[in-house]
């Protein structure tokens, strides 16, 4: 939550991770699937993937990780290969199933990813709740950004906005569009603790 | 609405982020067991496993812990051995498994999250595992009762 930590970037740990298990640490594949699981969740849900589907999505990108390793030649892009695996794949998925043209008409409508319960909001803090009322409000192309760069850390936001398939350099150094729309819509009063 | 317009990335951009992710953990959390099921399934390619097929109409191959069915019999088909397994309570805590192999003589290996077990079917295909631990399970066997071969691997039940 700290701001004032030094943020270690996620695609630096796992292009360590990644290297070591191409030299021959098979154990260290175990590393760099824990701390990429969890965006790697983020990113398939992201793009509308029931829970099932989000699950062997996930699991194939892992797979065809394994199968290709090798072509993989610079670690530091494991990050995003892996991103971008997960979010062509979901989306062929969710489309082959509802047959939605992914044109930006469809995209910008605001809609809601359909899954939060009350019981979880529940467990939401007065601050986070407001910040995911704002959140509902933006395009599903921004929840989708937003969504995923929470995930990573701030040196990631440029590899991971632009294996999102954003303009380079749209999220960090430049706040972006989409943030940009989430700062003006908070009302001025809310107290932020930076 | 150019970069000038909208600004440098900043601290609050960051503290929201943050927040973000807090939301979105609690809001759709990372399903149990997802990370452990992706390194069983790396594990399971390195060593080219024939995964079977759940033949039972009423189960599901469990995924998460919504669709997690508690079968008594349950069976799986694969290119080069079906298996049928039977499962009762022993403990509170433990249950007794009962299977039958179409290949006698394979060598049948029991997953569980307090370890693996490993025995051998009899010459009718049978195959006891006491002492289970209740919880997320899977086979692994091999036909031929060679471990040289390619392993079959069943999907995942919950006893």
């Amino acid at each position: 939550m700290s701001t004032d930590a030094t943020p270690v970037s996620l695609a630096t740990r796992a292009a360590a991770a990644f290297a070591a298990y191409r030299a021959g640490h098979e154990e260290r594949m175990d590393d760099l699937v824990e701390l990429l699981t969890p965006i790697l969740w983020h990113t398939a849900r992201a793009q509308r993937a029931d829970a099932a589907t989000a699950e062997d999505v996930v699991q194939t990108a892992w797979v065809r990780l394994v199968e290709r390793s090798d072509s993989i030649s610079e670690p530091q892009a494991v990050l995003q290969w892996l991103i971008t695996t997960v979010r062509r794949e979901a989306w062929q998925v969710v489309r082959r199933a509802d047959r939605v043209r992914p044109d930006e008409d469809v995209l910008d409508q605001a809609a809601p990813d359909g899954d939060p319960g009350p019981e979880r909001s529940a467990l939401l803090t007065e601050q986070q709740r407001l910040l995911w009322q704002h959140v509902e409000q933006l395009s599903a192309r921004c929840r989708e950004i937003l969504r995923v760069i929470a995930f990573a850390e701030r040196p990631d936001y440029a590899a991971v906005a632009s294996a999102l398939g954003m303009p380079v350099g749209s999220i960090g150094p430049t706040r972006g569009r989409c943030l940009h729309k989430l700062r003006t819509s908070l009302p001025s009063d809310l107290r932020w603790t930076v | 609405m150019n970069a000038s317009d909208i600004g440098p990335l900043d601290d609050l951009d960051v503290e929201l982020l943050h927040e973000l992710r807090q939301a979105w953990s609690v809001e759709d959390p990372v399903p149990t067991g997802l990370a452990e099921r992706v390194k069983f399934a790396i594990t399971l390619h390195g060593l080219e496993a024939e995964l079977a097929e759940l033949t039972s109409a009423s189960l599901v191959l469990t995924r998460s812990d919504a669709e997690v069915a508690r079968p008594e019999s349950i069976t799986f088909a694969s290119s080069r051995a079906d298996v049928l397994v039977n499962v009762s309570d022993e403990t509170a805590t433990t249950v007794r498994i009962d299977g039958w192999v179409t290949a006698p003589g394979a060598v049948v290996q029991l997953h569980s999250a307090s370890g693996d077990a490993r025995t051998t079917a009899d010459d009718t295909g049978r195959f006891t595992f006491t002492a289970v631990d209740r919880g997320m399970i899977r086979f692994m066997l091999w036909p031929d009762g060679d471990r040289g071969e390619r392993p079959v691997v069943t999907p995942t039940i919950d006893v």
